[in-house]
C-alpha cells in the first residue's frame, strides 16, 4: 500500500499537535506521557546524529577512500588512509572495558586538537578583540571634535560613558580576583581597593546576567507564541475554518 | 589479557599534536599538515559519536530486558532506529527523514523552549522570595527594564524606557560588564587549554 506524501504531511501536523500539547503540558505537571515523548526525542535526536555523522563524515573520509583503495583507483596517499584506519580501529577499542585503555591515545588526540584550537579560538576570537575593543572605549575624535565645537556637554557625555564601560570591565575582572595578602593565623584579607571593586563588579554582574536572562527569556517565549499560533491553525484546520 | 598504555604515552600524543596544531595557526607553512590532522580529528569525533550511539542503545536495551521502565527504553529505542535507518537511507533531505524532523523532533525542541518561558517567569519571581538582596534587586530591576524597554505593551510604547534607559542599560552598563565576562572566560579557556598541552590536566584516562 503506497501511502500519499499529501496524507503523510498533514498526519505530521496532527502528530507535531499532539507533541507540542503534550510537551506544554509539563508546565502543570511532570506526567509520565510527557517523559515518554522526552524519550522519543531523545532516541530521534540520537538517531539522526548517528546518521549525518555516517552519511557525511564517516562514509566520505574513511569507507569511501578504503574502497577507492581497494578498486585500485586511490584518493587518499596510503600511509593518511592506514592512519585514519588505525586510528578509527583504536577508538573502537573503547566499546569493550577489557580494551578501552587501547583507545586512550585516540582520546589524547582528541584532546590535544580541541586544546590547541580553544587556546587559537580564545586568543584570536576573544581575547585580542575584545581587549582592543576595550582599549579603543573612549571615542577620542568624536571627543575632540565635540570639544572644539564648543559642545562640552557631548564631551563630556563621550568621557563618562567611556569611563562606565571601562569600569565595568575592569571591575567585574576584578570580581574574579582572588588574590589575598597572608595574615599569619588570621584570614588572608584581600586589598581593600580591590574589595570594593569586586563588590561594583557584583553589580555590573547581575545587570549583565539579567541582560542574558532577558534575552533567553524573549527567546522562550517566541517560541511560545509561536507553538500557541501553531495550535490555533490546527485547531481551525480541525473545525474547518481554514 | 592484560592491555595497558600508560598515560605518558597519551600525554605525549595530546601534547604533540596540540603543539603542531597551534604552532599551524601561526605558521600558514604547516596549514597542510593542521588541515590533515583536522580531518583525522573530525573522523574520530564523528566515530566518537558513534560510539556513544552505541553506548545509548546498550543502555537502553539493557534496561529493556531487566524490566526498568521499559517502555521508556522501548520508544527511545524504536525512535533511535527508525530515524537512523530512514535518515541514513534516503539522507537528511528526503521526504520521510524530513517528516521526522519536522513533526518530532521540531515540535518537541521548540516546545521544551516554550516551556522554558513558563519556567524561567516562575524561576524570576521566585528569586525575591528566596534571595532578597541587593543583587536580586539590581537583577530584577534590570530584566523589568529590559522587558518594558524590549516593546510595545499593550500595543503602547513607552520612550522613556524603548528609547533612554533599555539602550542605555544594553549598550553600556551590560556590554562593559559582559566584556569582563568575557575577557575572564577566554583566560580560563587559554589556562585550561595550555594545561592540557602542558600534561598537568590528561583528561584522556589512564
Amino acid at each position: 500500500m503506497q501511502i500519499s506524501q499529501g496524507f503523510l504531511s498533514q498526519i505530521g501536523v496532527f502528530f507535531a499537535a499532539a507533541l507540542t500539547l503534550i510537551t506544554l503540558s509539563y508546565a502543570f505537571r511532570d506526567n509520565p506521557i510527557f517523559r515518554a515523548i522526552l524519550h522519543l526525542f531523545v532516541g530521534v535526536a540520537a538517531g539522526y546524529a548517528a546518521a549525518i555523522a555516517v552519511q557525511d563524515v564517516v562514509l566520505p573520509q574513511l569507507v569511501y577512500p578504503i574502497l577507492d583503495e581497494l578498486a585500485g583507483t586511490p584518493t587518499l596517499d596510503i600511509i593518511d588512509l592506514a592512519i585514519r584506519v588505525g586510528l578509527t580501529l583504536l577508538l573502537l577499542a573503547k566499546l569493550s572495558p577489557r580494551t578501552a585503555r587501547l583507545g586512550s591515545p585516540v582520546t589524547a588526540l582528541l584532546t590535544g586538537v580541541g586544546a590547541a584550537l580553544a587556546i587559537g579560538g580564545a586568543v584570536q576570537g576573544t581575547l585580542i578583540p575584545q581587549i582592543s575593543a576595550a582599549a579603543g572605549i573612549f571615542n577620542v575624535e568624536s571627543f575632540q571634535l565635540a570639544y572644539q565645537g564648543g559642545y562640552y556637554g557631548e564631551s563630556l557625555q563621550i568621557i563618562f560613558e567611556g569611563s562606565l564601560l571601562l569600569l565595568a570591565t575592569v571591575s567585574t575582572l576584578a570580581y574574579f580576583h582572588f588574590g589575598a595578602h597572608s595574615r599569619g593565623k588570621q584570614e588572608p584579607l584581600r586589598n581593600i581597593f580591590v574589595d570594593a571593586l569586586a563588590w561594583l563588579g557584583a553589580v555590573f554582574i547581575a545587570v549583565a546576567l539579567a541582560t542574558l536572562f532577558t534575552g533567553v527569556l524573549q527567546a522562550a517565549l517566541g517560541a511560545l507564541i509561536e507553538r500557541v499560533a501553531f495550535l490555533r491553525d490546527v485547531a481551525n484546520l480541525l473545525l474547518g475554518l481554514q | 589479557m592484560n592491555l595497558r598504555l600508560r598515560t605518558p604515552f597519551s600525554a605525549a600524543v595530546a601534547i604533540a599534536i596540540g603543539l603542531i596544531v597551534l604552532v599551524s595557526l601561526l605558521f600558514p607553512d604547516f596549514t597542510d599538515l593542521r588541515n590533515r590532522i583536522l580531518n583525522w580529528a573530525i573522523l574520530l569525533a564523528a566515530v566518537a559519536l558513534l560510539l556513544g550511539f552505541a553506548n545509548l542503545f546498550q543502555v537502553h536495551f539493557q534496561k529493556m530486558r531487566h524490566g526498568e521502565k521499559p517502555v521508556y527504553s522501548l520508544i527511545l529505542l524504536a525512535g533511535m532506529l527508525v530515524t537512523f535507518i530512514i535518515t541514513f537511507w534516503e539522507g537528511s533531505q528526503g521526504f520521510t527523514a524530513s517528516w521526522i524532523f519536522n513533526s518530532i523532533q521540531l515540535p518537541i525542541e521548540t516546545s521544551l523552549m516554550a516551556v522554558l518561558a513558563i519556567s524561567l517567569t516562575i524561576a524570576a519571581a521566585r528569586l525575591f522570595q528566596q534571595r532578597k538582596d541587593l543583587m536580586s534587586i539590581v537583577f530584577l530591576v534590570t530584566l523589568f527594564v529590559l522587558l518594558l524597554s524590549s516593546g510595545p505593551l499593550f500595543g503602547i510604547e513607552l520612550p522613556l524606557f524603548t528609547r533612554t534607559i533599555g539602550p542605555y542599560v544594553n549598550n553600556f552598563l551590560s556590554v562593559g560588564a559582559l566584556r569582563g565576562l568575557l575577557i575572564g572566560v577566554s583566560i580560563g579557556t587559554l589556562a585550561t587549554g595550555l594545561r592540557i598541552l602542558l600534561g598537568a590536566d590528561r583528561p584522556y584516562g589512564g
